[in-house]
């Protein structure tokens, strides 16, 4: 009779713990479960900009060291091909002349270029030196300094 | 552990970086009470498992676009429900089976079911509530087990309140004449 009354009064009486029931540590580990299949079933989603930035980094990091290769290739070898010259700037050629020029005298300069093996052409006009048609003066010139007409002859 | 706000939860989810937790936060606060909400509807435990699995995995899809209109309890409660309801209609389907027989298979798996700890006085009244039409069922089960309010009910399943108060009065009646019956 009681559980008939019970019974009558089920909705809205107070008997109403939940009859189910779930395995040990369910609502602990559910969770971790749903992540784990979260991350399997639904990865985060990459940007375009970090999967192109994925794809061309590989590409970029190569040819940025075969550039930086290049680079140190290049002046190790310009260095290592220079060791005998000293390389130097046109203001130091410059100061170089400035502070040198009063120590050029022209016999010293054909000195030097003649020393060099240096191909020049040499005017006597440009010296303040009269210059004859008259071979007879020469001759005569040579012949005063004792300069031998026959080494000459064989020279030129 | 402290207990976040809904709207929270929500402003964390929506932070890149602390997405994750956010949302481990959400599954934290609202597991069981839709566990429950499931379990009642579909009674084997493993089912209820898979469908609260998919409920919070169409919340994390969705959750970027809810605005807010409703509160995420309801919204939650909608998923499941839905879930719930898609479930038990493929059934159908799927075995070609009326709907006296799947509530007679889910009447069965009550009595074998390990996870089912209740007497016999709750054996009847489980037996009785899966005798209702689906829709009528989650009325009674939203409002005597969860003591739902009827506004809060016509939020979740789209109804009105004299609905609800008309489909609740007919279940219970229903119930009673059963276990009566009996």
């Amino acid at each position: 009779m009681k559980e008939k009354d019970n019974i009558k009064n089920l909705p809205g009486g107070k008997d109403k713990r939940n009859p189910f029931s779930v395995p040990e540590g369910y609502f602990d580990n559910f969770p971790a479960k749903l992540a784990d299949r979260i991350q399997k079933e639904h990865p985060p989603e990459v940007s375009l900009k970090s999967r192109l930035w994925d794809t061309i980094r590989p590409q970029l990091a190569l040819a940025a060291t075969i550039t930086a290769f290049a680079v140190i290739g290049y002046f190790g070898f310009r260095s290592f091909m220079d060791t005998s010259e000293e390389w130097l700037s046109d203001e130091m050629i410059t100061s170089y002349i400035e502070y040198y020029q009063y120590e050029f005298s022209d016999p010293y300069l054909l000195g030097l270029l003649a020393e060099e093996d240096f191909d020049f052409e040499y005017y006597p006009e440009d010296y303040g030196w009269e210059v004859s048609d008259d071979p007879d003066l020469y001759i005569d010139y040579l012949y005063q300094e004792e300069v031998d007409l026959y080494l000459i002859m064989t020279e030129f | 552990m402290q207990e976040h706000s809904d709207s929270e939860l929500l402003s964390l989810f929506r932070d890149p970086g602390r997405k994750s937790y956010a949302f481990n936060m959400i599954v934290r606060k609202y597991q069981e009470r839709l566990y429950w909400h499931i379990r009642k509807m579909v009674i084997v435990h493993d089912d209820a498992d898979d469908l609260l699995q998919n409920c919070f995995i169409k919340a994390w899809k969705g959750l970027d676009s809810f605005r807010e209109e409703s509160k995420l309890f309801t919204w939650l409660y909608r998923i499941a429900t839905n879930e719930a309801l898609s479930f038990l209609k493929e059934k159908k389907r799927k075995y070609f089976l009326p709907v006296v027989d799947v509530e007679s298979e889910l009447s069965a798996n009550l009595e074998g079911d390990e996870y089912f700890d209740g007497d016999e006085l709750q054996l009847k009244l489980q037996k009785a509530i899966l005798s209702l039409p689906e829709k009528q069922r989650l009325v009674f089960n939203m409002r005597y087990f969860d003591e739902m309010k009827y506004e809060d009910m016509a939020k979740i399943l789209d109804t009105s309140v004299g609905a609800l108060k008309a489909s609740y009065h007919h279940a219970a009646k229903k119930i009673e004449n059963i276990i009566k019956g009996d």
